[in-house]
């Protein structure tokens, strides 16, 4: 038995019968960290004082109950730990240590979950490669010229090179279904209120959404199961009741129906994930599922939308770094070079390019043209699946319509980077529930995601249907074994 | 599509090196005139219902984060944050 490839649950058994301590976990997660993390930098801070620390008390118990107990569990720089430095990938809360914790760390720990270190993203969630991060990129445990995809590219490598069993990411508009694809696990973007964002630093608060990342289907539906529900402290967060996602998991499913769109959708597709697009619905359909063409008319326009309203959004959350309450603080001796001072040294070109286009969107003039008929439009594509999922039980689409691309390749093309986002923005400007799956491995070894969407609260269904998915596809993970165990 | 930099600058409390600011202003208007092809699309007659709420709570007094605990000291002082003057004399 080697530590880590122990699913969560094989983990949490192993340690209440006493096979295993904690720390015997800890001591297996951190010789991996430190053979592999100097080349693929998936981390930016690790306390390990603090992480033995945890270890040893959580030995000490003598129930040792809890979902995640003993489980190292790797989380995105952008959710607040506390007494934890976390950055955002931003050089503007580059020594920020919060004074509390998010409520969905909260949860982890009250199961017995380690928190492991503090992954790498790009600034402020804002990017599609954790190039834009202000400290370093992550490299892709595939193919180190590679990208890992963003923005949770961290928390995407830090459990593809068993560096951690399962993490946690922040998804906007993709971070966690593009990152998972291009790096050949499994990431859950939860619907909208799903999941609490208490301690989540805002990007895009009408989109924003925290949710798991893991090797398989089960370990995401006991992460969710664990930081699911209502949280007073979010009033945006739902009170829809939380059902045991992990205990359904192998429930019949009986027929579905799911929505496929037609090939002029899926123009400019890389070939190979084409390929693995028909190939997935071939495997839906031997698990009883019907195929329907479905029509989505706004969907076109999706990533327009997303584009105006996630950087308004963004323009209005990142006013709160002003150098006065916490952050970077630069001056020149009166207030309106404490603000200016410190924004421009503290954000980077990409935060920046936001901002601007969101303050643009918002300003007098342009706000009805861009943000007023933005905010319509996604009204429009909402209707749209809504009078879809009357149809169908899900859709299937590419994760991305690329493969994980070369460090570099998209630096000085902002648009051309956005695009990558285009199959993964829909479900967000929807508020839906979408999973990536890795179901393909390229002719160079790139790992191929696709894209199953639910209904809204409809994650059970969700994770059901994909771990039936799942259990055609193992052979994925033996050379990433082969390579980090 | 006029878009004016330096008011844009000004209203985000960022400023820029001259390069960079020619540079970013050729990016900005790339990517305005990219997001433009909403435009394209006609909404008028579309009957649009928005089904956001904002969701109230009980007003009660809870427990929150102490004061003492959240406050840097570096640029705190009494119940106050610490600024340059912002009046003249």
């Amino acid at each position: 038995m080697r530590i880590g490839e122990l699913s969560l649950k094989q983990l949490r058994e192993l340690i209440k019968k006493g096979d295993i301590r904690c720390i015997d976990v800890i001591d297996d997660y951190k010789g991996r960290i430190e053979k592999f993390d100097k080349e693929l930098r998936a981390f930016i801070t690790i306390d390990w004082d603090k992480v033995y620390q945890r270890a040893k008390d959580l030995d000490k118990e003598k129930s040792r109950e809890g979902l995640l107990f003993g489980c190292p569990i790797a989380i995105k720089d952008n959710i607040l730990t506390k007494n934890i430095r976390t950055t955002a990938g931003s050089r503007i809360l580059e020594n920020y240590i919060p004074p509390y914790s998010a409520t969905v760390i909260e949860k982890i720990e009250k199961e017995g979950g380690i928190v492991i270190g503090k992954t790498n993203l790009d600034e402020f969630a804002m990017g599609s490669s954790t190039e834009n991060s202000a400290f370093f990129p992550t490299l892709n445990p595939w193919d180190n010229k590679r990208v890992s995809g963003g923005s949770s590219g961290g928390s995407a490598v830090a459990v593809a090179s068993f560096m951690s069993p399962a993490s946690l990411g922040s998804d906007t508009g993709g971070s966690i279904r593009q990152p998972a694809s291009f790096c050949g696990i499994v990431g859950l973007k939860p619907t909208y209120g799903r999941v609490s964002r208490y301690g989540l630093i805002a990007f895009a608060s009408s989109l924003d959404q925290i949710g798991p990342m893991a090797r398989n289907v089960e370990d995401i539906s006991i992460m969710l199961s664990v930081i699911s529900g209502y949280d007073c402290k979010d009033s945006t967060s739902s009170k829809t009741p939380v059902p045991s996602y992990h205990e359904e998991l192998n429930e019949e499913i009986g027929p579905f129906k799911f929505g496929i769109v037609k090939d002029d959708e899926l123009e400019g597709v890389d070939e190979e994930i084409y390929r693995a697009y028909k190939e997935t619905i071939d495997l839906m359909e031997k698990l009883g599922g019907k195929k329907i063409y479905i029509e989505l008319p706004h969907l076109k326009y999706s990533i327009y939308v997303y584009y105006i309203l996630a950087t308004s959004e963004a323009s209005s959350n990142l006013a709160r770094y002003d150098g006065v309450r916490y952050g970077l603080r630069l001056e020149r001796g009166d207030i309106l070079s404490l603000y200016q001072d410190s924004r421009s040294k503290g954000f980077g070109r990409e935060v920046k390019r936001r901002i601007l286009l969101g303050t643009f969107s918002l300003s007098a003039g342009y706000y009805r043209a861009f943000y007023g008929k933005a905010s319509l439009v996604r009204q429009l594509l909402k209707n749209d699946f809504e009078k879809t999922f009357k149809e169908v039980n899900f859709i299937l689409l590419p994760t991305s319509p690329e493969l994980p691309f070369l460090l570099g390749e998209k630096c000085e093309d902002p648009v051309k980077m956005y695009l990558s986002d285009i199959f993964t923005i829909p479900p967000n400007l929807a508020m839906l529930p979408a999973i990536s799956i890795p179901v393909a491995l390229s002719k160079n070894n790139l790992p191929i995601g696709m894209q199953i969407i639910g209904n809204l609260f409809d994650e059970r269904n969700l994770l059901n249907i994909t771990n039936l998915m799942e259990k055609n596809l193992s052979f994925l993970y033996n050379e990433l074994k082969r390579r980090y165990l | 599509m006029k878009f004016d930099i330096d008011k844009i600058l000004k209203l985000s409390m960022i400023e820029l090196e001259k390069e960079e600011k020619e540079y970013l202003k050729k990016e900005m208007e790339k990517i305005i005139e990219w997001v433009s092809k909403l435009e394209e699309l006609d909404i008028e007659g579309e009957d649009v219902v928005f089904l956001t709420h904002t969701p109230l709570r009980e007003d009660e007094t809870k427990q929150t984060l102490q004061r003492k605990d959240i406050i840097s000291p570096y640029n705190y002082e009494g119940i106050f944050f610490i600024v340059p003057k912002v009046v003249e004399k």
